[in-house]
């Protein structure tokens, strides 16, 4: 297996977007998934007609976003990608798309942890008289394990979400791996997967080991 | 002081209303430990869940030094609440955090002077012996160990109420007995008022000044701690007490003593026995300790011929003794 300068300059250049989107829509989905996830926890948890209405209104629009396969759902939001990205093509145009389908899935995952934690410790916390920043905050503290876990499990989707990005035009490690193996190149086809398969590795790995670290419970 | 009036809590299911407590009215005096006592669904963690406004009365308010603590926005409630402190039964220490920040905490939301944190959190952990623990995480101590963090955490703040929720309940009877004695020696230092649930009544005994009891939502009896041990009116008193069944030994020639630390090291009954040669039989004794003092109870069968000579000389010992004979019933 041997490269030239310029399929090197390509490979780097693919892991390299592929790095950025998925550091870029990482770190807004953590944003995106924190709100959607304590929304849905406090509207479920303010125990009033209102509340339950807007907990399952919310639901129902975060379940929509997640079940539209990813791929149409780039699609769809191709108008919407153009109006505040300026463009529908390379790695920035997959942004949107992205985070609109991994962020409600992280909040649902978000969600799920927050309501996990004993409701004792829930009571403890409202008992010192505990404001509503120090209560969130504490809500993150002691579900932290769980977030960093369920992050993990989201960094992973995106990578996949990415390589499928990549099919449209989004560039990066899947687009090249499409590309080459449509012209039988094999070799670079494989270097892309196992690029993509080291990072996943990567995420996985410092996950759990964050995981193991952060979790006294 | 804490007072609730008209108290009114139901819960309401698709078919169903409980009533969870019943027009409760009381009132808390302050420096006392008041001891809420009764089985289980009596509505005992209702009421002092309401205390610290954890959840609402259906009618009724509650009062803490006068304010009605319903009537109030959250920032003032939150405000009330750091003069309040409430240990759980669970522990419910947040698990992420250390023993140390578990204490330093509740004196963070309570923005007690930030110079003064670090010595008030050493100093509450050494008052429940765990200061050596200060760094550990909840995981690794013990229950009872966590209990007594619990009750650090709850009067770091130095609050005036002290809301105790069967924290001994989880616990073997030698650990609940040092919990206790920890809350005892907090009492006597801080002089705070300390409510605290239990359906253990001989923990009740061990450490409130004055006992509510409670059945089905309603409050059955208030006595002074004594007072219920000796002369408990209700049926759900005596149950408790273990006392139910002694109605059954009621007869002629059956007396019940009552006696406490003074006469309990001296041989009194073996005295009688030889000086006034009395036939006697214990039907039932028990010894308890209410606070730091030892009260007893004994129901016995006396015959012989100086019985009136025996019974006085009981008497100035120090025990008190009346008949125990179905005519007293």
């Amino acid at each position: 297996m041997h490269f030239t300068s310029y399929e090197k300059t390509v490979i780097t250049e693919a892991f390299k977007d592929t790095l950025m989107l998925l550091f870029t829509t990482g770190g807004l989905v953590l944003i995106f998934g924190l709100f959607i996830g304590l929304v849905l926890y406090f509207t479920e948890t303010s125990e009033t007609r209102k509340g339950y209405v807007a907990h399952k209104t919310f639901g129902v629009v975060i379940d929509i976003f997640r079940s539209i396969p990813f791929i149409i759902l780039m699609i769809i939001l191709i108008p919407f990608t153009v109006l505040i990205m300026n463009t529908m093509l390379g790695p920035k145009a997959a942004i949107p798309a992205l985070v609109l389908s991994a962020g409600p899935f992280y909040g649902r995952i978000i969600y799920n942890a927050l309501k996990e934690i004993p409701k004792g410790h829930i009571e403890a916390i409202k008992a010192m008289g505990a404001n509503r920043t120090t209560f969130i905050v504490l809500l993150i503290k002691e579900s932290l394990p769980s977030l960093i876990a369920g992050f993990t499990v989201t960094m992973v989707s995106l990578v996949g979400f990415i390589a499928a990005a990549g099919a449209v035009g989004a560039g990066g490690l899947g687009d090249l791996a499409r590309r080459r193996a449509l012209t039988m190149d094999y070799d670079m086809m494989y270097v892309s997967v196992v690029l993509l398969l080291v990072i996943v590795l990567f995420i996985q790995i410092i996950g759990d080991y964050a995981v193991k670290k952060i979790d006294k419970r | 002081m804490i007072e609730l009036i008209g108290i009114n809590k139901s819960y309401e299911t698709k078919n169903h209303t409980f009533d969870v407590l019943k027009n409760i009215n009381l009132k808390l005096d302050e420096r006392m430990c008041h001891g809420i006592v009764g089985y289980s669904g009596a509505g005992k963690s209702t009421l002092v869940r309401l205390m610290n406004g954890l959840i609402k009365p259906s009618s009724g308010k509650i009062l803490i030094d006068q304010v009605d603590l319903f009537n109030q926005d959250k920032k003032t409630i939150n405000a009330l609440r750091h003069q309040i402190g409430f240990v759980f039964q669970s522990h419910n220490l947040l698990s992420q955090l250390t023993v140390y920040d578990n204490v330093l905490l509740s004196l963070k939301i309570s923005k007690y002077p930030k110079k003064l944190r670090h010595s008030r959190v050493m100093e509450v952990l050494d008052r429940v012996g765990l200061q050596t623990k200060a760094f550990s995480y909840p995981k690794t101590l013990s229950g009872g160990q966590q209990q007594r963090v619990g009750i650090a955490r709850a009067i770091a703040t130095k609050p005036k109420y002290l809301l105790c929720d069967e924290i001994t309940s989880a616990l073997d009877v030698t650990t609940a007995l040092e919990v206790v004695k920890v809350l005892n020696d907090i009492q006597a230092q801080e002089q705070i008022t300390i409510v605290f649930i239990s359906h253990q009544m001989d923990i009740i005994l061990a450490i409130a000044d004055q006992v509510i009891v409670m059945k089905d939502g309603q409050i059955e009896e208030i006595q002074e701690t004594k007072r219920l041990f000796i002369d408990p009116l209700s049926e759900t008193t005596k149950m408790l007490l273990k006392q139910g069944q002694l109605d059954d030994f009621r007869a002629d020639h059956t007396y019940q003593l009552m006696y406490d630390s003074n006469c309990v090291y001296e041989m009194v009954l073996s005295t009688m026995i030889k000086r006034y040669m009395v036939d006697l039989s214990i039907l039932y004794a028990q010894t308890i300790s209410i606070k730091k003092e030892i009260i007893g109870i004994m129901i016995i069968k006396l015959k012989g011929a100086f019985l009136a000579d025996a019974l006085s000389f009981l008497e100035s010992h120090q025990i008190r003794v009346s008949p125990f004979n179905k005519e007293m019933s």
